[in-house]
Formats: C-alpha cells, structure tokens, sequence
C-alpha cells in the first residue's frame, strides 16, 4: 500500500508537469494563433482597401483624383490629425490638407513647409518659386490650439519613375506611426503609382504608334475640339499648307492658308453638327487639288445626345488628288482630240455629197469631189488603224512581220516622197546613209512608218529654210553612238540614255526645230499628252511617236532622242542587229 | 444681195474649206481662203474682206490669236467674225465670243445652207 503512494505523487507531479506543459504550450499556441489571426485581419484589410481603392481608381490617369482617394479613405486605419498632399503642376503646386481635428495654422504651415523641403530633396528641383495653390478641408482651424506636429511620415509619389507628389500623414500625437502604418500607406501608393506607370506605359506605346501612323500618313490629318482648337495637325497637312516649323498653328493659320477655297471652320463645326460625314471635293489651293473628308469624332460608347456635347471634336483628311484629276482631264483632252479628229473628215464627207446632191448647184468636177471625199475618208481610216495599233500596243499585242529589208532603198524611197513636201516650206532635207548597210530582218511597212513619223514631225517643226538630216549607220559592238552620229550628222544632238544597244543599225532624223527640254521627254512617248502649249495650233493626234516606239520595241530595239532647246532634236532608232 | 460682197474663210481642213468656199460662191459671195492662222490674217489684213469664217484650231496661229489681232487692228477690228469649230469646248466658245466674235458655228451641226444662212444673217446686222 505505502508503495502506491510514491508512485500516485510521482504521477500526479508528471501529470500536474505535464498539464502546466500543455498550459504553456496551449498558451504558446493561442499567442500565436491570436498574432496569426490578428496580421490575417490586417492582411484581410489591407487587401480590402488596396481592392476598394484599386476600384475606386479604376483607369484613371488623373494624379489628383488618385490621391483624393487614397487620402480620403486613410482614416480607416490610421490615426491622423491632418492628412495632406502636395502635387507638381505644370505652373504651380497644388497643397490639399484635410484635417481630422481642428489645429492651428501653424501647424498646417508646418506640414507644407516640410512636404515642398521633402519634394525638393526627392527631385532635386526646387519648388520655392512655384506659386502654391492650397486648398484646407475638414476641420476648422483653432488658433488656440497651439499644438505642433509631434508625429509625421512622408509617402512619395511615384510614377514612370518620376516623382509626381508627396502624401504626408501628420499629428500633434507624439510617437504615433510606426513601421506598420508606413508599410500600408507605402503599399496603398505604391500599388496605385503602378497601376498609372503601368496604364501610362500602354498609353504611351498607343499614343506613339498613332503618333507614327499620323505623322507616317501621306495624307493630311487635322483633328480640332469643339472648340476649333487644334488637336493633331499631322506633317503631311503642315507640308501641304505650307506651315512646316510653325510651332503654334491654329485654325486661323488654316483659314488663311486655304485662302476661302473651303470653309473649314464651318464644315468642321458642321460635321460635329449634323454628326455626319462631309465630302469637299475638288479643293484646289497651292497648285494642288484635294478631296477633303470631314468627320466628327465621337467616343466608342457614344450616349444618346447628339451635337457637340456628344463629341471630341471633329477630324478633316486632306487627300491629293491632283494626279487623279490631272489623269482624267487628260483623257477628256483626249477623248474630246479623238472626237476633233474624227469628226472633221467626216464633216468634210459630209459637206460634199451635200454639195454633190444639190442639183441646184452647178457641180463642176465630180472627179475633184470624189477626190475630197476618198482623202477624207483615209484619214478617218488612218486614224482608226492607229487607234487600233495603240490599243495592240497597250495590250502587249502589236505583231510585226519581219523580212530581210535593205534598209539603204527603204530610206531612199522615203526621201524621195518627202523631199518636194519639206522643199513646200522651203526645208532641205540632206542624207548620210551608209552603203554598206547591211540587210536587216524587220517589217519594212512599221518601219517605213516610223520613218514616215520622224520625217513628217521633221518638217513639220523645222524653220523655213531649216536643214533636217537624215544618218543611217551600223552601230558596232565597241564605239561611242555620239561619236559616230555626229561624224555622220552636222546637227546631231547628244542622246538622252538609255543609248542604243551595240551592234545595231542606226536611223537618226535631225532637224533645227525648237527643241525639247529634258523634263519634256517622257511626255514625247505618253498616250494622252502633246507638247506644246499651244494645244489650238497643233493638228493631229500626237499618237505617231508612241506607235512608233511601240514599232521599234517590237523589233526588240530602242526609239530615243536627244535635244537642245531652241537649236533642234535629233530622233533616233536602234533595230539590233543580233535579233535579225 | 450685192455680189461684190468678200468673205474670207481661214480653215485648215481643205475639205471643209473647199466645200464652204463653193457653197459660198454658188450664193453669190467673192471667197477669199487660208489653210493656216497666220496667212489667214495678214489676207484679213491686206483685203478686208465683209466676213471673216474663222476655224478655231489652226496651224501656225490658232483662231483666237487670230481673232485678237484681227480685233487689235484698226483696219480689221470692225470686219464681223464667225468662228469655225469643231470643239463642242464651250469654254473655248465663249472665249472667242468674249473676243469679240460675231458668233460661231459648231461644223458638224450646221449644213452648207446653214453656213451661207448664218453669214447672210450677220451681214444684215453688220
């Protein structure tokens, strides 16, 4: 029995060890688990304010409305007697402080004065000169009250790394903020600065690449606001309205420089307006012609109000399109050509059988008549075959038959028919044909009317008792076509390149004419154009020369030109030997 | 109708020409002609004919280069002109009647008979 009872008071001394074990332990555990649970709560409420702000925030990109937020709902969880913000604005700082308890205005200075200290060290700038522009709400101020800042921290704000403001929490408590209030607060602006860093990033890549494709565009782009104040005025509108490196433009500097061809103040305000889109067409200033598209600018989601309140502004798009014009008039000149160049022999016809029907009129010579009518009728059949061969040309379709010509007789025959036409206006034609010409494989019809063309167009434009000469010569593998021709050709002129290929048989026409000028060239060889201002003296259609490019390409070889203005030109066609 | 009346016809299509000339002959008119601008005005010049048929395009002077010299000379600025013209170009019409033209004649819708009633009709009015 009495060895029991040792053995019940070691038992109980475990067992009362033991429970005062598990009592520590226990409370070791609750210490922990009331900590834990207490920093869940803090954590809970940290992120409960960091997710309501982070709503209430949403995309805004307005500093400002950001901080009032953030300030606003800080009383939440922290003790304060003034919570402030100091914001950089272009021309002034902006102080907002509300107080929670009254204080007085010193203390309010206080707060300033070490807020703008803190923002100088931060940005190394100095704000002292910038006005300040300072709002108090809250609590009234107490002169009384004397009671100065005993606790303050200072959170700046960073965006894009750049510090836009400083938020200061301040009280006349002392020893009252400590690491944890910091953290949150630092959290809070931290998380809100990242989100505008972040919102602005993706704005800035946007904006840069509409910048780029603005300013890329070739046409002009002009956006005002309802209140005609320029937005974007791309490079291609500046070039056009000739207002490059004007730094400050407004929508006056347009009216003038458009100079009342277009109202565009009106049509501007007008698409806004009418929320419609406007077209002005035909808009020609500075030598050019537009067509200028006016829209307003409305937001993706637009609501139900029509008319200015509803709208950004409203965009006009400057496209050129002087070539477009300067196209079509050029095939009305030359539809209407065609029409004139038909419609006068076949007038003639006509006015003849009239004469030859009349029986009251004495017909003196049915032969002559019938004459008149056969030249009418050939020329209306020559200009029908070459609006034929045009069209072939233009279709890639224009066929040659080629056999073995001697082109010495070919040029000789050619001599003979025109040399009475050019001694008519007393122009002579002199020659330097090669004999030993070799035999060359072309269509000595196309090439006879090639020939035809440059003799004709020759005389045509040589001065009375000009010279127009006529070369023709093998051009060989090795030797200078320049050289050549004017060894051969007094009035040769310098060829324009591309030259003529080597080992080629050479005809050069030259004359004394009034010559060409270097830009006036391609023109020579365009369907619908004719050189030569003085559209009213020129008969004929101008076609020739490009049918007799399209001959020479046919054969593989090269029509070309040289010329001096006011002395002559010299026409010239390489057949390359090689092809025959 | 007093045969000694003159027109001169200054045109470069020599079938128009010819067929006018004769038309204008058969009514009783002395014709005078001109295949190009500037022969036609120094023919305009030198005889002062009663009417002047003037084409529009010409060679070597075109009809309203002509028809302001005509109009800048005293000997020739009060001999009635009728412009020839194949071009339905209004503009060109109206720039020729600015000119001073009498009137004008789109070719192709006028008949010989036509032509010789519209030149009587402005002789009337001379």
């Amino acid at each position: 029995m009495s060895l029991w009872v040792p053995i019940l008071s070691l038992l109980c001394i475990l067992a009362l060890g033991a429970s005062i074990f598990e009592l520590f332990a226990l409370r070791k555990a609750r210490t922990y688990l009331t900590k834990r649970e207490s920093e869940l709560e803090a954590k809970i409420y940290e992120i409960a304010i960091l997710k309501e702000l982070g709503e209430r925030i949403g995309y805004s990109l307005n500093t400002r409305k950001i901080v009032e937020i953030i300030t606003g709902s800080l009383g939440q969880f922290i003790d304060y007697s003034a919570v402030s913000y100091l914001l950089i604005e272009p021309q002034s700082l902006l102080f907002h402080c509300h107080l929670e308890s009254s204080v007085d205005a010193a203390f309010v200075s206080a707060i300033r004065d070490t807020m703008r200290a803190a923002l100088n060290a931060l940005t190394n700038d100095d704000y002292a000169k910038l006005r300040i522009e300072e709002t108090i709400t809250g609590a009234i101020i107490t002169e009384s009250l004397h009671q100065p800042v005993q606790s303050f921290f200072n959170i700046p704000l960073v965006i894009r790394n750049r510090t836009v403001g400083i938020i200061t929490v301040a009280s006349t408590k002392s020893d009252l903020y400590h690491e944890d209030e910091m953290t949150l607060l630092y959290k809070i602006t931290s998380q809100a600065s990242q989100a505008v860093s972040r919102l602005e990033e993706v704005l800035a890549v946007e904006e840069e690449k509409l910048n780029a494709m603005v300013a890329s565009m070739p046409d002009g782009l002009l956006m005002t606001d309802p209140e005609f104040r320029i937005v974007v005025i791309n490079p291609a509108l500046q070039r056009t309205l000739g207002l490059e490196g004007n730094a400050t433009i407004s929508i006056f500097n347009i009216i003038d420089c458009l100079g009342g061809v277009l109202d565009i103040r009106g049509k501007l305000d007008e698409a806004i307006n009418l929320d419609k889109l406007i077209v002005a067409e035909n808009i020609s200033f500075r030598q050019k012609t537009y067509q200028v598209l006016i829209s307003p600018v409305k937001p993706a989601s637009p609501t139900d109000i029509p008319g200015k309140q509803n709208a950004f502004g409203s965009v006009a798009l400057f496209h050129d399109i002087t070539h477009e014009r300067e196209l079509e008039k050029m095939r009305e000149d030359f539809t209407s050509m065609m029409v004139h160049e038909l419609r006068s022999p076949l007038d003639g016809i006509c006015k003849i059988t009239e004469l030859l029907a009349s029986k009251q009129r004495k017909v003196k010579s049915y032969q002559e008549f019938t004459h008149m009518i056969h030249q009418s009728a050939s020329e209306m059949l020559t200009l029908v075959s070459t609006l034929l061969d045009i069209a072939k040309i233009d279709a890639g379709k224009f066929e040659i038959l080629p056999v073995v010509t001697n082109v010495r007789t070919l040029l000789e025959e050619k001599l003979k028919f025109y040399r009475p036409l050019a001694a008519d206006r007393h122009v002579q034609i002199s020659d330097s044909i090669n004999p030993a010409l070799p035999d060359t494989l072309l269509d000595p019809h196309r090439v006879g009317q090639v020939i035809n063309n440059l003799l004709s167009n020759a005389i045509k434009f040589s001065p009375v008792a000009g010279t127009i000469h006529v070369s023709a010569f093998h051009h060989a593998s090795v030797g200078d076509i320049n050289q050549e021709g004017q060894t051969v050709d007094p009035l040769w002129h310098t060829l324009e390149t591309p030259l003529p290929p080597k080992d080629a048989l050479i005809v050069a026409v030259s004359d004394m004419g009034i010559g060409i000028t270097h830009d006036e060239i391609p023109q020579l060889f365009t369907k619908f154009q004719r050189l030569n201002a003085g559209k009213l003296s020129q008969k004929g259609t101008g076609l020739g020369l490009v049918i007799a490019r399209g001959i020479i390409e046919a054969h593989h070889g090269i029509l070309t030109i040289g010329s001096t203005e006011g002395k002559g030109t010299t026409f010239l066609f390489a057949i390359p030997l090689s092809h025959s | 109708m007093p045969k000694s009346q003159t027109i001169l016809v200054i045109e470069d299509e020599q079938t128009i020409l010819k067929a006018i000339s004769i038309a204008l002959e058969e009514a009783g008119f002395k014709v005078l002609s001109a295949i190009d601008g500037e022969t036609g005005e120094q023919t305009a010049i030198t005889q002062t004919p009663d009417l002047i048929l003037l084409d529009i395009i010409l060679p070597r002077k075109n009809g309203l280069d002509v028809l302001k010299g005509l109009k800048a000379n005293e000997a020739t600025n009060a001999i009635p002109v009728i412009l020839l013209t194949n071009l339905s170009d209004t503009e060109t019409v109206s720039q020729g009647v600015a000119l001073g033209a009498r009137g004008y004649l789109v070719k192709a819708n006028y008949s010989l008979d036509e032509v010789v009633t519209k030149v009587k009709d402005v002789l009337k009015k001379k």
